[in-house]
């Protein structure tokens, strides 16, 4: 979902953008404890890299980090989405869902 | 605006210093004053978990052995009685184990603490009525507060040095 969120919003994802994306396009929150230790894993794992952007006084001074899936990251995306196809086939639950 | 800068400082014993920043200007950006320092709150937790969960053979031997020594030394000073002891034991247990963590010094002297504070808490349960278990339970939860000093200190000249060299 984190990576999904990262990718939709292209040049402006950072922490807050990221847990609003994923709020808006699941109906879910998600707390900033459980985002930034994810963000920390796929970094650590290579599927995103992070930019420092301009600091703002609203933000106390504090620059937003903005995060961009990489090659890695994508690849492992589309394994996930082919798994995700693969296991969906032939469930008549989900053939009515994309009719 | 909250204090971002001691928020800033909080998350920094749990993550890169420049992480730490970005972060704690995301929570100023989006949460007003006690929302803000309620989740700087659960995000410190959450990424001591993280550094637990990303080594935890690692820590547990750190905390365990953290522990151990403790519970020997506090076995020492009981017997001794020496007050000097008292602050000294704990300072070098506390500076050994956050020295051999490296990157995860808060994690693994908070652990400890909070396991001293959890073997306190279960003899306070059940033998509190024994005068030399008092003496116990006090010097845990001193020991505690000096190994979270420690982690604190050490992982603090960490992160100063690491910006020096930036």
């Amino acid at each position: 979902m984190v990576l999904l969120a990262i990718l939709r919003l292209e040049n402006q994802a950072y922490g807050v953008a990221i847990r609003g994306e994923i709020e808006k396009c699941t109906g879910q929150s998600v707390t900033p404890g459980a985002l930034y230790t994810t963000l920390d894993r796929l970094s650590e794992k290579g599927w995103v890299t992070s930019r420092v952007g301009d600091p703002t006084p609203v933000r106390g001074g504090r620059a937003k980090r903005f995060y961009t899936v990489t090659a890695p990251g994508i690849s492992a995306l589309q394994a996930s989405y082919r798994a995700l196809q693969n296991l969906t086939a032939g469930l008549k639950i989900f053939e009515v869902a994309h009719a | 605006m909250p204090n971002v800068g001691l928020a800033e400082s909080v998350l920094s014993l749990f993550t890169q210093p420049e992480i730490a920043a970005s972060i704690a200007g995301d929570l100023a950006e989006e949460f007003a004053a006690k929302q803000f320092w309620l989740h700087v709150i659960r995000t410190a937790l959450a990424l001591c978990f993280q550094q637990f969960l990303s080594r935890p053979r690692r820590v547990v031997i750190l905390v365990l052995t953290g522990f151990a020594a403790t519970e020997i030394a506090v076995s020492g000073i009981l017997a001794s009685g020496l007050i000097l002891e008292t602050l000294v034991e704990p300072l070098l247990i506390g500076i050994l184990i956050a020295g051999l963590s490296r990157g995860r010094e808060m994690t693994v002297c908070a652990l400890t603490a909070l396991s001293s504070i959890l073997l306190s808490i279960a003899l306070g349960l059940f033998g509190a009525r024994v005068p030399l278990v008092w003496h116990f339970l006090q010097w845990n939860i001193l020991a505690s507060i000096v190994f979270v000093c420690c982690g604190a200190f050490i992982r603090g000249r960490a992160n100063f040095r690491a910006k020096i060299e930036v």
